[in-house]
């Protein structure tokens, strides 16, 4: 399962140009990706629980026509604007109800569990503070419940059975996926049906349910407009929610016009949806058996929750004489209180409505002959409530927010970014439902942007399970063939040194006048939409230790102290981070200038390479560990009060990335934890231990910038306003706000060098949105997406300039105090 | 001062595009229904009545009558010939909740029949069944349907905000996906007229 195996003619040609200049592609960190991914051992049989002829195309096909659908991606775009919008002004409005008055009552008295299930003293357990209604705060109360139920599911399954068969319904769990499809198989054979309703299941589509039945005679019709839509397409959802989120109006007129038998009008939207209800109607009516799945079961009652806007369920699970509930146990509740806490979060996360149209609650069959029989599907649920790291993602309540924020996903939509279940968490629980030969290719697609851990209902930490499962992924199967050799290079501090010296000489006589590589024969794709930077003469670590190879000397002094600020005195060690080091040593001697001005002593432990970020990031934990050592030991050495380094991203690696590179080493972890106390990135530096008074660098004048927030500072460290701040408050700098400030660039990481044009179309959406302020600067604080955002500017012959924060401050400092400068900036 | 339930109710189902009104009276409600039913051709005018309806409010039929509607009765067997496509049904509502503009209903197939298959739906909600919101909602149902509010459990019970609609087709809004295309709830505030339900469920000083 060796990469060389899978080396391709394209491969080979790739190879060539590697010859030309490995130490360029090295320093460059673009690996050649002519495959997205290895493809999984031939010989491994697939694990997939999912009837393999119906299984989806593979990744690679799915990921290739996906980027030819403009008309999705464009439709894409505006369904995660609205729903941004209409999703946080929901929250807004709920967590501001309190102040403007709205009493509401202290909700449902606690139940008392029903006797001898032992839930009494489960729920005992779960003791949660009832008020507070801001989006944090229900969404930490309903994790907790949730948790509550996965730590003690066997005793809360077992009261909602109770209270289910007390109500008349009958509980079956199925041993298996195949088992639950044979069990609905021989109910609707033994009754004689062959046609039933559904209303929208996404357990239905992980186990494979409608190609069972229709094998045997059976046909289902999906009820739900968005999922008929795809079953009449013989596709799948795209979006949890939005199944049918990836056509226009011109394919469901197309799909509609048979279906309803009317001719209908692709612009009459109105008109196509009611030829549909008509049409389905029928279909309500004629249904003997109808299928649901349950958005909560609630334990103390036995009653299934359902929501629905459309009103399909209700008809669904009302006229057929027989109810089918498939569901899987992740979906149990404790109390109705609970079940009302979840419909808070819930619709606001999934459409920004207060509530869903319908929200229907069934407590066993409503009349006599009715029969109601709940079908749990296991499906390597219990492997992940084992799974510590993975246990977390059966708080899931499917709400899509985690698709509708995610960058890549608006670019590829769900068939790609995802495999039953589409976005951030179709990434994480695939390889459970469907087998990890499944999880392989989506979830290479993640920038690791974290903006799907900021909207998650129930705080799942989906970012850092995605990279547990690229982990997995890469000890299962391998890394892609052509990340070896960059990250053999890359995690070896003398040969990438070389290899970077080499790349600069070879680029330095090829830069153009504005500093870019010229176009590269065979790297078109690379670099067609996104100008690559010429690596420095003189790398930073020779302008600020020269020649010293051991020790931590002090840097040059480049600043005196000029400043104001609590970092007076302050020992602090400063971190280049790669491209800063290689690519824009210029960016390193403003923060060091930044730091002196604020009083700092700062010095430069001389063994520093790479903190470990690109060979965690793309699951090769061994090398990770291995730089990320190196780095602890280099930084304690230094024995100073403070780490900085302006690399936001490497200082997410110490701060948070590094628990759980180390979690099952306890001597690291503990000296991470120590490390990562001290280690700020340079923004937080500067807010939390400079303090710099306001006006600190104001000259009265200045254009203004716009910001630009790096997601993993906006969406790990938390800094939304500090950036700000240090631009209006200390710079007195006006800033003309930039659309979707927090969306992510599209750098990614290696993302952008394993898959160029999704990159190229995330870039393009941010470049748009800062076309939209007018402004001639960009500030923000990450060099691998400043890297990218310049190169990006210049191809599209833009001409605005993309400052790093410590760029734009060191520009103030001299503004403000030209005598402390005699010497000329180098930039 | 400060805002009601009714206020807030009224503000938050408008929104979403349901007509509220308050009326004094079931002869209100059953000149509503006629104002609707004339603008529907004769060969499919049908005014259905919910019969959890008819247990709470006896007397609507009679006004009905009066304006020269007669009901048409369910066929739960088959539901297509009472309803036809553009039927206007009449229901009760359980609670209001102020929180969301939803109304809640514990019923049975022939209720939901009529609010489910009607285009047009009247739901007519007691002034003195409004609640604050979701969690006296919950605890109302869990009672309903435990049948510990005394009244034998109840099995399907639904809140319902807005009429039935759908985005699915480029995020448009449609209304009348499967269920009413128009609600439009009635407030009855009969002043001295009790179900019995109005000291409990009422906040002091939250009723206008
Ligand atoms: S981290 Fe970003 S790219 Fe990855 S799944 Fe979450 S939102 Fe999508
Ligand atoms: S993981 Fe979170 S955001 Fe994604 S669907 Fe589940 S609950 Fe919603």
């Amino acid at each position: 399962m060796q990469a060389s195996k899978n080396e391709d003619s394209g491969g080979r040609r790739h190879l060539g140009w590697l010859a030309l200049g490995a130490g360029l592609a090295a320093t460059l960190g673009v690996a050649r990706a002519r495959r997205a991914l290895t493809p999984p051992d031939e010989r491994r049989k697939p694990r997939s629980a999912v009837a393999d002829h119906h299984a989806p195309e593979p990744f690679a096909q799915r990921y290739r026509e996906a980027l030819t659908n403009d008309r999705m991606r464009a439709g894409l775009l505006r369904f995660q604007r609205t729903w941004r919008n209409g999703r946080d002004m929901s929250f807004a409005e709920y967590a501001d109800s309190e102040a403007m008055g709205e009493t509401y009552g202290q909700g449902p008295a606690p139940i008392a569990p029903a006797e001898g299930t032992g839930a009494e003293a489960v729920a005992a357990g779960v003791e949660l503070e009832q008020s507070g209604r801001t989006f944090e705060e229900l969404r930490d109360r309903l994790a907790a419940v949730k948790d509550a139920v996965i730590a003690n599911q066997p005793t809360y399954f077992a009261q909602f059975k109770a209270m289910a068969e007390r109500n008349g319904a009958t509980v079956y769990e199925s041993a298996s996926a195949e088992d639950a499809s044979r069990y609905i198989g021989e109910l609707c054979a033994r009754k004689g049906i062959t046609r039933l309703t559904k209303s929208k299941s996404m357990v239905t589509e992980e186990i494979g349910l409608g190609p069972y039945l229709e094998e045997r005679g059976i046909s289902i019709v999906e009820t739900d407009l968005g999922e008929w839509l795809v079953q009449l397409d013989r596709d799948r959802p795209s979006h949890i929610i939005a199944p049918a989120i990836h056509m226009d109006r011109y394919d469901t007129a197309r799909l509609l016009s048979p279906a309803t038998g009317e001719k209908l009008d692709p612009d009459d939207i109105s008109g196509q949806v009611a030829a549909a209800r008509r049409t389905l109607r029928q279909d309500f009516l004629a249904a003997r058996l109808g299928i649901s799945g349950a958005n909560a079961l609630v334990a103390d009652t036995g009653a299934m929750m359902l929501v629905t806007n459309e009103g399909n369920a209700e008809l669904v699970t009302s006229i057929p004489d027989v109810h089918v509930v498939l569901v899987g146990y992740e979906k149990l509740l404790p109390t109705m209180a609970d079940a009302m806490l979840q419909l808070r979060l819930l619709a606001r996360s999934a459409t920004g409505q207060a509530i869903s149209v319908y929200t229907t609650f069934v407590n066993g069959p409503d009349r006599p002959g009715k029969e109601m029989h709940y079908v749990f599907v296991d499906n390597g649920r219990s492997a992940m409530r084992e799974d510590d790291i993975f246990a977390d993602a059966l708080r899931c309540i499917r709400c899509g927010a985690c698709a509708d924020v995610c960058p890549p996903y608006q670019i590829v939509g769900g068939h790609a970014f995802g495999y039953i279940y589409s976005g951030a968490i179709g990434l994480v629980n695939t390889g459970f439902h469907n087998g990890w030969e499944n999880a392989a290719g989506p979830q290479s697609l993640c920038v690791s942007c974290n903006a799907c851990a900021t909207v998650c209902p129930v705080g799942i930490p989906l970012p850092q399970q995605i990279l547990e499962v690229r982990h997995r992924t890469v000890e299962e199967f391998g890394l892609p063939w052509y990340k070896r050799p960059v990250l053999e290079l890359w995690s070896s501090p003398a040969l990438f040194d070389k290899a970077a010296r080499l790349a600069a000489r070879l680029g330095q006589p090829l830069a153009e006048p504005d500093g870019f590589l010229p176009n590269l024969p065979g790297m078109d794709r690379f670099q067609r939409w996104r100008s690559l930077p010429v690596p420095a003469a003189q790398p930073a670590r020779d302008r600020l230790f020269g020649g010293a190879t051991s020790g931590v000397p002090d840097a040059p002094i480049l600043s005196p102290p000029l400043l104001e600020s609590g970092a007076t005195g302050a020992r602090v060690a400063y971190f280049i981070q790669c491209f800063t080091d290689r690519l824009f040593p210029e960016m390193a001697e403003a923060t060091v200038r930044v730091l002196q001005a604020c009083g700092a002593h700062v010095v430069v432990p001389t063994s520093q390479h790479c903190c470990g970020l690109p060979a965690f990031d793309s699951g090769d934990w061994p090398r990770a560990k291995t730089m990320a050592k190196a780095t602890i030991e280099g930084l304690e050495a230094a024995q100073a009060d403070w780490i900085v380094t302006a690399g936001a991203s490497c200082a997410v690696a110490i701060t948070h990335d590094y628990h759980q590179l180390f979690a099952d080493e306890p001597d690291w972890l503990a000296r991470v934890e120590a490390l990562a106390e001290r280690t700020r990135d340079l923004i937080s530096f500067l807010t939390t231990v400079a303090r710099l008074p306001d006006g600190s660098l104001a000259t009265g004048h200045g254009e203004p910038v716009t910001y630009h927030n790096f997601c993993q500072s906006h969406n790990v460290l938390g800094l939304k306003e500090e950036p700000r701040d240090l631009i209006e408050q200390v710079m007195g700098l006006d800033i003309v706000e930039l659309p979707e400030a927090a969306v992510c660039c599209g750098f990614g990481g290696s993302v952008s060098a394993d898959y160029p044009a999704l990159s190229e179309q995330i870039l393009a959406r941010k470049l748009e949105n800062v076309d939209q302020t007018g402004v001639r600067t960009l500030v923000t604080d990450n060099p691998g997406c400043i890297m990218h955002l310049r190169g990006g500017m210049d191809a599209s012959g833009r001409a605005v300039r993309v400052l790093h924060l410590a760029e734009l401050l060191d520009e103030r400092l001299h503004a403000r105090f030209p005598q402390a400068f005699t010497a000329r900036r180098s930039y | 001062m400060g805002d009601t339930l009714q206020r807030r109710f009224s503000a938050r189902a408008s929104r979403l595009g349901v007509t509220v009104e308050c009326v004094a009276s079931l002869d209100a409600v059953a000149s509503l229904a006629a104002e609707l039913a004339a603008a529907v051709a004769p060969d499919v005018r049908r005014v259905v009545l919910a019969p959890e309806l008819e247990r709470a409010y006896p007397a609507l039929r009679q006004h009905l009558e009066a304006c020269g509607i007669t009901p048409t009765p369910i066929d739960v067997i088959n539901p297509a010939a009472t309803f036809g496509p553009l039927a206007i049904g009449i229901s009760a509502a359980a609670l209001g909740l102020a929180e969301t503009g939803s109304y809640a209903i514990a019923d049975g197939i022939a209720d939901r029949l009529v609010r489910m298959l009607a285009y047009r739906h009247i739901v007519v909600l007691d002034v003195a069944r409004l609640v604050p919101g979701l969690d006296e909602a919950g605890a109302w149902l869990h009672d309903r349907l435990t049948g510990a509010d005394g009244d034998p459990a109840g099995h399907y019970a639904s809140f319902i905000t807005g009429p039935s609609r759908t985005a699915d087709i480029e995020m448009s809004l449609s209304v009348g996906a499967h269920g009413p295309a128009e609600l439009r709830i009635i407030l009855l505030d009969t002043g001295a007229m009790s179900d019995g339900g109005n000291g409990e469920t009422n906040h002091a000083g939250e009723q206008e």
